[in-house]
């Protein structure tokens, strides 16, 4: 498993120079910047954004077309009252600190080994979670609100993940090595976007790799006893 | 469905002042821009108040577009005007243009007040994050947004790629309810995305060229 990374630092022979080169679909760029990405997507698109420069101005332009098109919706009328509740509150002191991150939960990144957001939601770094294993494959589940799954998922080296479909869409983001899944090759920072329409096996490199993962409902394996293990996993 | 009026927003630019350009009410012509300013240095009421002016209007349009009450916009708007006066010392005019930062601003209020969700979002200051390799100067210049010129690379969107750019940013529709909602295959949605995306993307190739 290749060492906990400092960004200072790109891995040797890791992808995390700013540049991956699997990206998310522009659609999801799009919802992304409108909002209307579902919470656990988010949580994926916006851990990409942190480790892909490219990706981040893409955000922005779609940022600005938002902003460009709210400057040319029509207005509709607010009342002064609004306005003068407004001033009213303007004196109440800020509900909270408002600059952005506090250093404690940016060096909190370095620690587990991964950047903000997702820093946020680990409570330890990648490598010592509490994996649930069977064979090669380790899960761990995160916090997601129905119908979503959202884990961390450890592939040994040279392991395969058995065929499975999906009952919607599936983002994961490599963090840590890589797998090959059809003719490419997903390393660290590249993000794989697969849907119901698509079965696939990805197989984790000779190094093994950890990612993440969140779906919209639940993995379909075909067969009894890889859809056991499939709902033994809970994903 | 029948489309809602902001369905035509190009036909809207001969009717509304430009975000960026005057007050209509006042003497001398003010940008956003220096009211923000105003705002972060000297705490000033009445730059605050004109940014109220030129800003509520749209945003409560934006709110009631995406299914929000009057009463509930009217409460948003608050909300998010108040956190422009808190936060307008980190607007950059070198990252973005007042109206993509109100957008901004208002667009995460409304996932967590009335969505009732999380959105997450990249910290900038993470010693995580892997830095823009371009010149600090030349990646400030490609992010900061003209809206004027992203509107004109809107204009040149076909009517096709508009609608699932407006059901996106003014819907709240991921590409899977649009294609419900058009009738029309998810592949067909996506790639009128990317076309748009591209077009928006080609203006800023031309620009960074010119």
């Amino acid at each position: 498993m290749p060492n906990r990374r400092n960004a200072a630092m790109p891995s040797k022979g890791g992808n995390m120079t700013g540049d991956p080169s699997h990206h998310p679909e522009p659609a999801l760029l799009m919802e992304y910047a409108s909002g209307a990405s579902p919470e656990p997507f988010s949580l994926v698109i916006a851990t990409h954004l942190a480790l892909c420069p490219e990706c981040r101005r893409s955000v922005a332009e779609l940022e600005a077309a938002g902003g460009a098109a709210l400057g040319k919706l029509h207005d509709t009328t607010v009342g002064d009252d609004v306005l003068a509740k407004t001033l009213a509150k303007l004196d109440a002191p800020p509900p909270a600190v408002t600059h952005k991150a506090p250093p404690s939960r940016s060096s909190r990144s370095v620690e587990l080994g991964v950047p903000r957001p997702l820093s946020d939601v680990l409570s330890k770094p990648l490598e010592e979670l509490h994996f649930k294993k069977l064979g090669g494959v380790e899960v761990c589940l995160l916090d997601a609100p129905q119908p979503y799954r959202v884990y961390v998922m450890r592939i040994a080296g040279g392991v395969d993940v058995p065929p499975h479909g999906h009952s919607g869409q599936e983002l994961t983001l490599m963090l840590r090595g890589s797998f090959v899944d059809g003719n490419e090759r997903f390393a660290e920072g590249d993000m794989a976007c697969v849907d119901e329409a698509c079965t696939h096996r990805p197989k984790a490199d000779r190094e093994g790799c950890i990612c993440l993962v969140a779906a919209h409902g639940k993995m379909k394996m075909p067969g009894f006893v890889s859809g056991m293990v499939a709902r033994w996993f809970g994903i | 469905m029948a489309l809602p009026a902001f369905a035509d927003w190009r036909l809207f630019s001969l009717y509304t002042v430009e975000v960026s350009g005057a007050v209509a009410s006042s003497d001398a012509p003010v940008d956003a821009a220096s009211l923000l300013q105003a705002i972060a240095e000297r705490q000033d009421r009445d730059a605050f108040v004109a940014l109220f002016r030129m800003f509520a209007p749209k945003v409560k349009s934006y709110l009631i577009g995406l299914g929000a009450s009057a009463a509930q916009a009217d409460d948003l708007i608050q909300d998010v005007m108040l956190t422009v006066w808190n936060k307008a010392a980190q607007f950059d005019p070198r990252r973005s243009s007042p109206a993509t930062w109100i957008f901004t601003i208002a667009r995460n209020r409304r996932i967590d007040v009335l969505r009732r969700e999380r959105r997450y979002e990249y910290d900038s200051d993470d010693p995580m994050l892997v830095e823009d390799p371009a010149p600090s100067g030349f990646a400030a210049a490609a992010a900061r947004q003209d809206e004027v010129k992203v509107a004109q690379a809107m204009e040149q969107l076909t009517a096709d790629q508009v609608a699932v750019v407006r059901l996106a940013f003014f819907e709240d529709k991921t590409h899977r309810e649009i294609a419900t909602q058009l009738n029309v295959p998810i592949g067909t949605v996506k790639s009128r995305m990317f076309l748009a995306f591209e077009k928006l993307r080609g203006r800023r190739a031309r620009a960074e060229s010119s």
